[in-house]
């Protein structure tokens, strides 16, 4: 785990030196397979992201331990963060100083002002690590970590690999609008789905201990049924008239069952026809698409016909 | 444009076998959720606690195998770029669409799976319930946009052709705009169910067949077993379908599906048999059927693979015995579906428990449908081929130039051994986990009732420490009793000697022997042992010789049952 979890970002980071520093030719395979990431540049790059990666984990797990009980787990995070602050803080100005000798220059215009950001925003980490106020050291940290890679976007632009720019390799036109088209559609789907996670997550409705259920009363004021006590008989409650009932071993229908069961059968029976006929008689694709609808109302309603409810 | 690759058939095979071990994981990816919902509506409408039981454990599995899939589907997508850089240089502005959407809805499951599997209990039962949905939306979202990208490679439009590569793109016409693609995904997508219910059922089948027939064993077979039941007959259809689509836009391909050399009028079936270069010799030959199949007119012409240069003609044996392989097991599947709908739906036998060869039969059709699963896919992969687009880029103008290809398909090799033996090992903790006591079943008769002390009869040896060992295949776990004193060397004597189960069970200590020894009072009151031993002799079946391990564990002051 230990070991994946410093490969993941040392080789990331490898791969990053390697098309910083133009070791990435274009063609296929144009390049060295090993030298081109494996080199003193490179390395030091998968480095600078290992303590980038351990920086943030130390500064992110300081703020969550405060939600815990234990002192001890703060205190230890606390420390971590501090060391891996300095340590990330040190090897990246190591990194600068050899990716300015290697062909990437984040010394000059908005590379610099960027690098400057990320210099502040790391000194502020530090600071606010010290002084124990992590929810805002959460921000200022990835502040800095997303401003080295700003930087080093800025530094290399407009190239992409030697030879080539990012206005070249770009795709035309029309797949750049269905990109963006995509992940506009995406981000309205994701961001809500992220911002429940975290505030699930982040109000601990996840972690509160599963022994610990809600209580009847809860579910009930959730609208959720009241659960069988553990030591009264399993089975299903016999409330509705639609539901079959099993007695000693015989099985008893309401005459309502019957005409529900009559209802999903013709259902079945339909759409099996139905959606045959079209699916092998038709080639329209919309006439295709009805088909499979009748197909899939057909399965829905034999697989509850065929569903055994009281698990006999 | 070829580089030079001398290993181009080993990356196919890379790629080959990375898909195959992902695609059985997308069909729990598809269906799974859909099933795990189903089980806890119906908690949520009965308040049956089974079916919240059944859900819970079958979202660990779920959530196991998404994991799982995490780590496969990620192996895929690099080897897309790094096995096959020019397909994506020259035509990723055509399909890179789809694996974009694809992102979003593998973020949203995982976001989703996570808080459903971990919501239990811990959230209101209805917004849990809620939170499952997008799990099956995503997985479907999913799947569909992959697939729409393998239709695409199938029928490529949407795109102009200049100088090797796409110009002028529409990525939306291309991707769901093509006719190919329907029929393609609702068949993988029935395929599914199939899978992913079959390989369930038989898991439910085989607690069957060893005594194990609980409600819980009997719900869980019903809601898996169902689904693909449902499922399979209607894949013949569906199926149907799928080919005279390729008929229509891919003649080649059909041509080597049925091993048709030359276009014929009023093409005869051939079913099993060997393609020799320019016939199927040793097969049963229906006539006219091919024809009518393909066209509905028994003296339609079926393009021969003489339409095209032999240089462009797929290996006609791989893609003909793949497809003859689906379609047998597919047909097979079909009937063990309808026997079992048919013995469910009829009145005279609805209750009547299931035959044992019809148990069988549904323990042999998991395994029966991944094979059809893999075989369908390499139907329509190797029958694509020389083509990694169909009739514009070949598969060795995409393939890398790099070397090291053995090297990389030894190492992936061994990661899917491990991945294997992995996931084998989670699915056992898993399937371990102790039932809630009132789920618990007995063996078949269920006449074994709760023992009233709450203890089991699981291998509880008398060991040599003062203490007591539970033992399952060998492994001994040792459980200290220190607290009871006393070495239990009359016991330990006994039990190894004479207190033996008479069938079935090798070496076992009798229960009542156990108690009669008063070896059973040496456990403190607070430690029991989780479930009844559903193995006990008197199942008469004898066919038992290894029972499940199960844990000692101490109860929780106060709780007498352990969910």
């Amino acid at each position: 785990m230990a070991l994946s979890s410093v490969l993941t970002p040392f080789s990331l980071g490898t791969v990053v030196g390697s098309i910083a520093t133009g070791r990435v030719p274009v063609g296929n395979a144009a390049g060295s397979v090993i030298t081109s990431w494996l080199n003193v540049p490179s390395v030091l790059i998968g480095v600078v992201a290992v303590a980038f990666s351990g920086y943030l984990a130390a500064v992110y797990l300081a703020a969550d331990s405060v939600r815990g009980t234990d002192p001890g787990l703060t205190r230890a995070f606390r420390a971590r963060a501090l060391v891996a602050g300095v340590v990330s803080g040190a090897v990246a100005l190591a990194g600068l100083l050899v990716m300015r000798h290697s062909g990437l220059n984040l010394t000059s215009g908005l590379a610099l002002v960027m690098v400057a950001v990320s210099a502040v925003a790391g000194l502020a980490t530090v600071a606010l690590c010290w002084r124990s106020r992590f929810q805002l050291a959460r921000l200022s940290a990835a502040l800095a970590v997303a401003a080295v890679v700003a930087g080093w976007a800025a530094a290399q632009a407009p190239r992409m690999l030697p030879g080539l720019t990012v206005t070249q390799a770009a795709a035309g036109r029309s797949t750049l609008i269905a990109l963006v088209i995509a992940v506009a559609c995406g981000g309205v789907v994701l961001i809500p789905s992220l911002a429940l996670l975290y505030t699930l997550f982040l109000r601990g409705r996840l972690d509160a201990p599963e022994s610990a259920p809600a209580t009847g009363a809860e579910r009930v004021a959730a609208g959720g049924p009241d659960p069988h006590a553990p030591d009264t008989a399993p089975g299903p409650r016999t409330g509705g008239t639609a539901r079959t009932t099993s007695t000693g071993g015989t099985v008893r229908t309401t005459s309502t069952a019957g005409r529900a069961s009559r209802a999903w059968a013709t259902v079945a029976v339909v759409g099996l026809l139905a959606g045959a006929g079209l699916l092998v008689f038709t080639d329209p694709v919309w006439l295709h698409g009805l088909g499979v609808a009748f197909f899939l109302a057909c399965a829905v309603s034999t697989f509850r016909l065929a569903h055994d409810r009281d698990g006999r | 444009m070829d580089s030079e690759q001398h290993y181009l058939f080993e990356a196919r095979q890379i790629q080959a076998l990375s898909l195959s071990v992902h695609i059985p994981l997308v069909c729990f990816g598809i269906a799974f959720p859909v099933l795990v919902l189903f089980a806890e509506w119906r908690y949520l409408r009965t308040g049956d606690d089974l079916y919240r039981v059944l859900a819970k454990r079958w979202s660990r599995i779920m959530l196991a195998l998404f994991a799982v899939g995490v780590v496969t589907g990620t192996i895929l997508s690099f080897e897309l770029g790094v096995l096959w850089p020019q397909w994506i240089a020259d035509f990723g502005n055509v399909f890179g669409l789809g694996f974009t959407l694809e992102g979003f809805s593998f973020f949203v499951e995982a976001i989703f799976i996570g808080i459903y599997a971990y919501g239990w209990e811990r959230l209101p039962p209805r917004f849990h319930f809620a939170c499952g949905i997008p799990v099956a939306i995503a997985g479907v979202a999913g799947s569909f946009f992959v697939i729409s990208v393998n239709a695409w490679m199938n029928h490529p439009s949407g795109f102009t052709l200049r100088d090797g590569r796409a110009v002028d793109v529409h990525p939306w016409q291309a991707l769901f705009a093509n006719p190919l693609f329907f029929s393609e995904y609702i068949h993988m997508y029935f395929a599914a169910y199939i899978v992913c219910g079959f390989l369930m059922a038989g898991a439910y089948a085989w607690a069957f067949l060893r005594g194990r027939r609980g409600r819980y064993e009997r719900t869980a077979l019903s809601v898996s077993l169902g689904a693909a039941s449902v499922a399979a007959p209607l894949q013949v259809v569906v199926g149907d379908w799928a080919a005279r689509d390729v008929a229509t836009y891919q003649p080649v391909k059909l041509a080597a599906m049925e091993g048709l050399a030359t276009s014929t009028r009023g093409a005869a079936e051939h079913v099993l048999g060997w393609y020799n270069g320019h016939a199927v010799v040793w097969g049963v030959e229906i006539p006219r059927l091919l024809s009518l199949l393909a066209y509905h007119n028994p003296n339609a012409t079926v393009q021969g693979l003489d339409v095209v240069p032999l240089g462009d003609q797929p290996p006609v044996n791989v893609v003909r015995l793949a497809f003859q392989t689906m379609v047998g097991i597919g047909t097979l599947l079909a009937v063990i579906g309808l026997v079992y709908l048919f013995l469910r739906l009829r009145p005279a036998t609805r209750s009547r428990a299931l035959p044992r060869w019809l148990l069988w039969a549904v323990l042999a059709a998991g395994p029966l449908s991944v094979v059809a699963l893999i075989a369908g896919w390499i139907t329509t992969e190797v029958g694509r081929q020389p083509w990694i687009v169909y009739d514009v880029m070949r598969v060795s103008s995409a393939v890398t130039g790099a070397g090291g290809i053995p090297v990389g398909y030894g190492t992936l090799s061994v990661v899917y051994v491990l991945l294997a033996v992995i996931v084998w090992a989670i699915l056992r903790r898993l399937a371990r986990v102790p039932l809630p006591d009132q789920f618990a079943s007995a063996a078949s008769g269920g006449a074994e009732g709760v023992i009233a002390d709450g203890l089991c009869s699981r291998r509880v040896h008398p060991g040599r420490d003062g203490g007591l060992h539970a033992a399952g295949r060998g492994r001994l776990r040792r459980w200290p009793v220190d607290a009871a004193g006393g070495r239990p060397g009359r016991a330990q004597d006994q039990g190894r000697g004479q207190a033996r189960d008479g069938t079935g069970v090798g070496g076992q200590p009798r229960l009542a022997d156990l108690r009669a020894r008063r070896v059973l009072d040496r456990i403190p009151g607070g430690i029991r042992v989780d479930r009844l031993d559903p193995g006990h002799p008197a199942d008469g079946r004898g066919g038992r010789h290894h029972l499940p391990r199960r844990r000692l564990r101490a109860a929780r002051p106060g709780h007498v049952t352990n969910r």
